[in-house]
Order: C-alpha cells, then sequence, then structure tokens
C-alpha cells in the first residue's frame, strides 16, 4: 500500500516540478569558470573602430576600455571555413587541411566543398523498381585536429558551440554542438531556393543561380505546384521526392492561400508565411523525410511571384545530423521553434539573381538573424558553467550584399540604393552592440568574455580572371581558342600544354607530372622555379583601367602553412589586393575574355584578399600582452583559460 | 442529444473550472488520475474478477515452468503454448469491461482535445476564418459581410475561391476576450465563437449545419442550422503545446500515461485484478 502510494506522489511531484517557476538544472554552478565567446562572422575593425568612436557602439566601447580591442590576424586565404578551422584547431590550413571553400580532386580536377563529403551507401539491391540500400551512407567531415571543445570536455568542462563554421557533420563528442555554415539544405546543397512564376525571370544559360524557377500557370485563381525534396534513393534512378500544393488567388484582392497536404496558409502580397514543416515520402508508411520552409508571396497580380526558401532540415528530426547529442537541435526547437539550420541562411544568390530586391533581402537576412537571435537568448538562459560559443552569420553576409549601397566608389553604388539603405550595416553593427549588451548583463563578473570575428571586410570593386591572365601569358592552352568564353570546369583546357591553373577563391595549382592526371611540370626543381616566376609576376600585375596593383601578395604555400596536410594546398595561395578579389566565373574553370570587370553585382563587399588587407576583430573583458593576435592563438588561449595544455600541434598560443 | 451534450460540457466546464487560470498540467493531470480510478471501478464490476486472478496465477505458473525447465525444449515450448492460450483468454476477459470503458473514455477525450489539441488566441495574434458556402453561390459575387467585434480587426482583404464556394478572412485579435464574429449572407446572420483569453478553454473549430457526429466531435457552439447558404464556419486556432522538461507532449500520451498509472498504482486499494 505504502509502495503504491509512493508511486502516485512521486508521479505529482515530478509533474509538479514543471510548475514551479525558474526552477532549473544546474543552477547551483555558478561559480565554475565560464568562458563566453561571441563570434561575429565578418566584423570589420575599421568599421567598428569608427562607430566606437562616434559613441554608436557603447558596449563595444565600455568592453574594449575595460579590456582589449585588437585587430585579429586571419587565416590566409581569409575565407570563413579556412578563417574558423584555425580558430576551432589552433592550427594553420597546412594543419586542418580546409584551404579554400572549393578543393579539387588532383586526379579529376574535379571542384568540391571543401569541409564535408557525403557518399551513398556502397551496397544496393534492386527489386522492381525499389532499390534497397544493404549498407549505410555517410557524410564525413574532411576538417582535421582536434577542436578545443574535445580537449575541454576530455577534461570535463562542459562546452556548447552554436552554428559554429567548418563543422559539418558536427565532430562527434560529448560537447553541445550545432553544425553552422557548410551544413546543406535537403538536396544537399548550399541552399537552393524555389521561385514559381507565370513568368520567366531572367536567367544566365537556362538556370537560375542559386535556386531553381518552375513555371506554373495561374488558371480560375489556382495555381498547381511542387516543392521539390531529396531525391528517392529507395527508386530506380532516384527521382526527386516532392510534396505538391496549390496557391488559391482572389480574383481582385491581392491575397493568395497556400494549401499544403496538412495545412492552410494566407498570405498578403509581400508578405512572409511561418516556417511549415513538410514531409516528403520515400516510401509509404515507411519512410519519410521532413523539411522545413518558409513562403513569400511576393506578387499575385497582374504576375504570380512565389519564392519559396531552401528546404531547410527539420531540427526536430533532422534527416542528416546536425547536432550533437543528436537530440539537441530538437531541444533548440522545443525552445525557440523552428530556425535556418542551412549553414550560410541569408540568400544571396536570390537578390543576385534578381528574384529578390534590396528589400526583399533584407527581410529575409532579418528573419535568418532574428532565428539566431532566439537561438542566443535560449543559449544564455542555459549558460551556468564552462564555455558557450556563440555564432552570428549576418553581419558577413549583409555587408558581402549592402557594401555598395554606402560606398560611392563601388561601380555598383547607386544614390537612390545609397537612401534606402546606405546605413544597413552600421544599423546592423548596432544591433550587435545591444547583442552583445544582452550577454554582458547575463554573465557574471568571473566570466571570459571573446568577441571576435573571422576576418573583417573591404570593397569589392573590380573582378579579377586569374585563368585568363594565366591563358593570356601562355601558362594555361585551349584546345579550340576560339571557344574561350564557352564551357566551365576547364572544359576547353589542353592539359599537355598547361602549366597552372587557378580554382577556388584564392587558389592556384601547378599542373604537376604524377600528381594531375595529365600533369606536364615536375616536381623539384622544375616547380619551384615556375612557381617563384609566377609569385614575380602576380605581384607586378596592375590593373590597366586604374593603374593600380591587382595582388598584393602572392604566397608559396611552404612559406605560410606547416602540418601534415601542406602537400594538399594550392601551390600558390593569391593576395588580393584592397578592391580586388577573383571573378566568379574564374573561379570555377571559365576564361572570360576581359582580364579586370568592374564588380557591378548586389554582392560587392568581400574578404578573399591578402589576410593583412581585412583582419577581424578581438575584444575581451582582460587586457591582451600578444601584440599581434591571430586565429589559431585562440584555441590555445581558450584551453589556458580552463588550465588546460594546447596541443601540441597547434601553431598558436595563449594571447595573455 | 442536444441537452444530453450540453449537459456533459456543462459537466466538464465545471470540473476543469478550478484549473483554467492554472499550469495547463494541473488539468490535465486531475482529469487523468480520475479516469484512471473511474476505470478501475468500472473494471472491478464489468470484468470477470475471478477468470483474471485465476488465469494471470496460469500465467505465472507457466512462466516459472520456463525458468525451471529452461534446458528441456520440449516442455519450455509446451510452456510457450500454454501461456500464448491463457493470454488470449486474458483479453477475452478484458474485452466486456473494454466495450463499457469504451464510451466514457471517448467522451473524456472529446472533451480533452477540446481544450488541449488547441489554445486560444494570444493578443496580437493572426487568425484565418474560412466560410463555406452552399453550392449554388458565389462567393465573388454574393453579398457577404464579416462583422467584427471591437477588439478585433480585420488583417487581409478576403480571399474568395469561386470553384471551392469559400470565402477566408485573416483578423488580427489586438484584445483578449471571448467574441462573437458575425457573418452576413445575404439577410440572414451567422455567429462563431473566437476564444482569445489567457487561459484554458473549451474550443470548437468547427460548426456545421447539425449532425449527430459533428456534434460530438466539436460540442460546444450551436450548428449552423439545415437548409442556409452556409455549410460551414472554421477558425483555425493554434496547436496547443504542452512542455515537460522542455518536451512538448502532446495530451494523448499524458492522458494514457497518467490514467495508467494511477490505475495500476490504485488496484490494491480497490481489490481490483487488472
Amino acid at each position: 500500500m505504502l509502495r503504491k502510494v509512493t508511486v502516485i506522489f512521486t508521479v505529482l511531484i515530478v509533474l509538479s516540478l514543471q510548475f514551479v517557476p525558474g526552477c532549473k538544472k544546474g543552477e547551483t554552478t555558478s561559480v565554475d569558470k565560464k568562458v563566453l565567446i561571441i563570434g561575429f562572422d565578418g566584423m570589420d575593425p575599421v568599421i567598428l573602430q569608427k562607430l566606437i568612436d562616434e559613441g554608436k557602439m557603447p558596449t563595444f566601447k565600455k568592453l574594449a576600455e575595460e579590456g582589449t580591442f585588437k585587430p585579429l590576424q586571419t587565416s590566409m586565404p581569409p575565407q570563413s571555413p579556412v578563417a574558423w578551422s584555425n580558430f576551432i584547431t589552433g592550427m594553420n590550413p597546412g594543419g586542418h587541411g580546409i584551404f579554400d571553400f572549393i578543393h579539387r580532386d588532383p586526379q579529376t580536377l574535379m571542384p568540391y566543398l571543401s569541409t564535408s563529403k557525403a557518399e551513398e551507401p556502397k551496397k544496393k539491391i534492386s527489386i522492381g523498381n525499389w532499390v534497397i540500400p544493404l549498407s549505410a551512407g555517410k557524410v564525413e567531415l574532411l576538417r582535421h585536429g582536434k577542436s578545443f571543445w574535445e580537449i575541454l570536455e576530455d577534461k570535463g568542462i562542459p562546452c556548447t558551440v552554436y552554428m559554429i563554421p567548418a563543422n559539418f557533420p558536427p565532430v562527434e563528442c560529448e560537447a553541445r554542438t550545432l553544425s553552422g555554415m557548410g551544413t546543406p539544405d535537403i538536396l544537399g546543397t548550399y541552399g537552393t531556393y524555389s521561385y514559381y512564376s507565370n513568368v520567366r525571370p531572367e536567367m544566365k544559360n537556362d538556370e537560375l543561380s542559386g535556386g531553381r524557377f518552375y513555371e506554373v500557370n495561374v488558371a480560375d485563381g489556382r495555381v498547381d505546384a511542387s516543392l521539390v525534396g531529396p531525391k528517392n534513393t529507395f527508386k530506380k534512378d532516384a527521382p526527386d521526392a516532392s510534396v505538391n500544393f496549390s496557391v488559391l488567388i482572389d480574383p481582385q484582392n491581392s491575397v493568395g492561400k497556400i494549401v499544403l497536404p496538412d495545412k492552410e496558409i494566407f498570405l498578403k502580397e509581400g508578405e512572409w508565411s511561418e516556417w511549415t514543416r513538410v514531409e516528403f515520402k520515400l516510401i509509404p508508411y515507411l519512410q519519410n523525410v521532413s523539411g522545413i520552409c518558409r513562403f513569400y508571396l511576393k506578387e499575385t497580380h497582374p504576375d504570380f511571384k512565389l519564392y519559396v526558401t531552401p528546404i531547410n532540415l527539420n531540427p526536430e528530426d533532422p534527416a542528416l545530423p546536425i547536432s550533437t547529442p543528436s537530440g539537441f537541435s530538437k531541444e533548440i526547437y522545443e525552445n525557440i521553434g523552428y530556425f535556418y539550420t542551412q549553414g550560410m541562411p541569408e540568400d544571396t544568390k536570390a537578390l543576385t539573381a534578381g528574384i529578390f530586391t534590396d528589400g526583399d533581402f533584407l527581410t529575409q537576412a532579418t528573419m535568418a538573424f532574428q532565428g539566431e537571435l532566439d537561438g542566443y537568448r535560449y543559449m544564455l538562459s542555459q549558460f551556468d558553467k564552462g564555455l558557450l560559443f556563440f555564432y552570428f552569420s549576418s553581419t558577413d553576409q549583409q555587408s558581402h550584399m549592402f557594401w555598395r549601397n554606402h560606398d560611392s566608389s563601388s561601380p555598383a553604388f547607386k544614390e537612390e540604393g545609397f537612401d534606402k539603405y546606405g546605413d544597413v550595416i552600421e544599423k546592423l553593427y548596432q544591433r550587435m552592440d545591444i547583442v552583445l549588451g544582452e550577454a554582458i548583463k547575463k554573465v557574471d563578473d568571473k566570466t571570459s568574455i571573446y568577441v571576435m570575428s573571422d576576418h573583417g571586410f573591404a570593397p569589392f570593386n573590380w573582378s579579377f580572371n586569374l585563368n585568363t591572365w594565366l591563358l593570356d601569358n601562355g601558362y594555361i592552352s585551349l584546345i579550340d581558342p576560339s571557344k574561350q568564353e564557352e564551357g566551365e570546369l576547364f572544359a576547353n583546357v589542353d592539359w599537355q600544354r598547361t602549366k597552372a591553373y587557378g580554382l577556388g577563391l584564392n587558389g592556384l595549382y601547378i599542373n604537376i607530372s604524377g600528381r594531375e592526371p595529365e600533369g606536364i611540370v615536375s616536381q623539384g626543381e622544375e616547380r619551384e622555379k615556375l612557381v617563384n616566376e609566377l609569385v614575380e609576376k602576380l605581384e607586378n600585375i596592375v590593373d590597366p583601367k586604374t593603374g593600380k596593383k591587382v595582388i598584393r601578395k602572392a604566397y608559396k604555400r611552404e612559406d605560410i602553412y606547416s602540418g601534415k596536410y601542406v602537400e594538399q594546398a594550392p601551390d600558390i595561395i593569391v593576395g588580393f589586393d584592397r578592391g580586388y578579389r577573383i571573378s566568379w566565373e574564374s573561379s570555377l574553370g571559365k576564361f572570360p575574355k576581359e582580364l579586370v570587370a568592374d564588380n557591378k553585382d548586389p554582392w560587392s563587399g568581400d574578404h578573399c584578399m591578402a589576410y593583412d588587407v581585412v583582419p577581424g576583430i578581438l575584444l575581451t573583458n582582460r587586457k591582451i600582452k600578444t601584440e599581434n593576435p591571430a586565429l589559431y592563438d585562440m584555441a590555445p588561449t581558450i584551453l589556458a583559460e580552463f588550465g588546460v595544455d594546447k596541443e601540441s600541434d597547434m601553431v598558436g598560443s595563449s594571447i595573455f | 442529444m442536444i441537452f444530453l451534450i450540453n449537459l456533459i460540457n456543462s459537466l466538464f466546464d465545471l470540473t476543469f473550472a478550478p484549473f483554467v487560470n492554472m499550469n495547463l498540467l494541473w488539468g490535465i493531470s486531475v482529469v487523468s488520475l480520475v479516469t484512471g480510478v473511474v476505470m478501475l471501478i468500472i473494471f472491478s464490476y464489468t470484468s470477470d474478477q475471478q477468470g483474471i486472478k485465476e488465469t494471470k496465477e496460469k500465467i505465472k505458473g507457466y512462466l516459472l515452468e520456463i525458468r525451471l525447465f529452461k534446458d528441456d525444449l520440449q516442455q519450455n515450448l509446451r510452456s510457450q503454448k500454454q501461456i500464448l492460450k491463457y493470454n488470449l483468454l486474458y483479453m477475452k476477459h478484458s474485452l466486456k469491461p473494454m466495450a463499457v470503458m469504451i464510451i466514457p473514455v471517448i467522451l473524456i477525450m472529446v472533451q480533452l482535445d477540446n481544450r488541449y489539441s488547441m489554445r486560444p488566441f494570444k493578443a496580437g495574434e493572426k487568425a484565418l476564418i474560412c466560410l463555406k458556402l452552399a453550392d449554388n453561390i458565389n462567393p465573388v459575387t454574393a453579398n457577404i459581410e464579416l462583422k467584427l467585434p471591437a477588439g478585433v480587426t480585420m488583417d487581409a482583404p478576403p480571399l474568395r475561391i469561386e470553384k471551392e464556394g469559400e470565402i477566408d478572412w485573416r483578423v488580427r485579435v489586438d484584445t483578449p476576450g471571448d467574441y462573437d464574429l458575425k457573418f452576413l449572407v445575404g439577410n440572414e446572420t451567422f455567429t462563431k465563437k473566437l476564444v482569445a483569453e489567457p487561459r484554458l478553454a473549451r474550443l470548437s473549430s468547427e460548426i456545421t449545419q447539425a449532425s449527430l457526429s459533428q456534434l460530438l466531435i466539436t460540442p460546444g457552439e450551436s450548428p449552423i442550422p439545415s437548409s442556409t447558404p452556409v455549410k460551414e464556419i472554421k477558425v483555425v486556432y493554434p496547436e496547443m503545446q504542452i512542455k515537460i522538461f522542455g518536451r512538448n507532449i502532446h495530451w494523448m500520451v499524458l492522458f494514457f500515461v497518467l490514467s495508467i498509472v494511477s490505475a495500476f498504482a490504485l488496484k490494491g486499494v480497490f481489490k481490483v485484478q487488472i
């Protein structure tokens, strides 16, 4: 009898704990050491200093006065996956093996995204139209080196690392981590939006940049379409899985209703929906994949225009691993609702393709930022010991797209853009001041605070066609020179008469015999001579229009990298001078005629230049002793905060 | 019948009355615990208690046989066959009480569903209102108006879907309250409730032309009179979320777990064989 009464009381007590406000686990451990790191991707020290001086960022100013504010030496190249990998591992790219957004397979010269690789199941059997996998597929993180949070967790120090780039799939560990930049959407891409309209947009090569266009008919106030999801690998030829939906439009009023299998969404013209869960059926009743997306009813009359965000992995039940432990993403969802799980949520491609106006992009980027902010507030409320790292992407993505509106030197500058959006970057920085203020209010005096960025920003006024320069100077030969501007991925290159080629945003490779499939330059002296020759010539390139130096410095890999993976690096890393960057075309093996072109794209600010052109920021509430702190010093510094020795392969050291 | 349904509603309203302004879990916990006890009592009167006791003892005996003669394969198989037989007999003994219990359980679940599957709107939230018309009425040309009470404002122009004979409105709740939305269709007026109170409330999402099944599923509001130009009026309420240790738990899971736990915990007190 007593036992039964105890059972009932236990159940009631467990339930009643729910009714008591503010009772959370672990609140008694606030005396423990705490380190808070806030990472603002792409926050620039020059802009920040200017705003501090103008009194527009009081919290940053206070932190700088109480502790230290210094430029933070970025990685070379200063690309986010490379830079954050330096931060994570305390190594340079030679150690962690991430050299660019894009790497190439030396055997096939095919480019691939540098930080992760997906493999389908190796064994499958087919029965009729169905394919049954006999082994599991896998997704692999290509970054090498131990992360600082793995080392800390090994020592029993609890860590939470939120949306850190270059950590997809998240490295297996005890820490609570959520993957950031590099996390794909449900299609396995870095973000592919869908655009439905009865009017074809202007498209290059019949393809929409970063998205898919679906031409639809509007009949009797109704549009029928499909959301295209992942490939159904359980079926022969892996057709796309899809979810049908309709949009019902009023004959006169600018409103529409999106009807999904289990939901109806009423939208006015120019309005965004909330996050919506969609289920893609792979095997009826057995296997579904769910994703989340938002709808933007851009126009109902006279034309129909509907934008749908990339279908993000559902944090409730992600189809690919995005967090450790696996339930962490669900915990976040249950506390803040759905959020962008895709690595770079701001849809810069939709703006570049003209699907978005500046205003549309700003709305979408603000929504992405709000999702980050909700996660940040939840994480701060949970932060009672150990380490919390939190990442904000907005400072980078909005600086890329709105630079032209505040910098009259940009070829894409327009007075109208200046009037409307000239202060977007400044306002965003000021918002980050509030963000920092929220954290400072939450933490106690014993918490070490670091505010940092992976790199800064500079104008991207001129596109340099590196491969065109190599072609013009006899380092590349084409099979058919009359088709110079046709084809991509080096399709027209005569490899037996090619000595060097550029790939990625800063990489230049020598066509080495034995490494490249049709290499003609031998390792050793011949390579060394060619590298020296190229370095000298590259550093002397002058823009014929402006008379300015295009390349500040060309780095030989051996001079700047150390570690196990130096051999996989590009032979030369090209450090562009302020204002210059490689062209989009050249980075993927195309040969436009013009050597240097004015950049009139919305993507008008950038950082893929020489590392000393675009340093990041570092603010702490302690005095920094190191003269020139660098990103790879951060991991040893964080370890030292907890009294943990750095790993032997870390090249950095504590800044205190 | 309507009287009976109204009576049941009133009884449950009374039961939930102490909990409407408390944490959601109080009401559902108490109702689930009481349900467990009621089920136990029903079970004791409608089941063959002696038969159940004997069946359970037989199963225990054969389970013991398996442990004792674990090296004797033939004996083992015989015991398992007997266990299966008595399990089926046990299920047979449970059928009658289950058949009796299903009626009150469905009634309770309908009441819980009306309170815990949807939640009232909060101030500032937007609500989708759908009105479906009889087949011969065109929503584009018909004279139809939605009259909103003070505290609720129109948030978008109406969406008229000719093929579906439907008009949708989106409204915004400015201040909390229990509202009557009035729909003027020609010369007739129809009313649908919209609840926006920060408390536990019995909600009905839609009203239709009178039918018994509809009345049972969504009790609480007068049905639309038959032979009128309106077939259905719907208010799409937000989904209710019940959180336990930061996790969303569906009310049905909570109800079954708590009622079963309480029934098992108290079966000795009431001397009931389950």
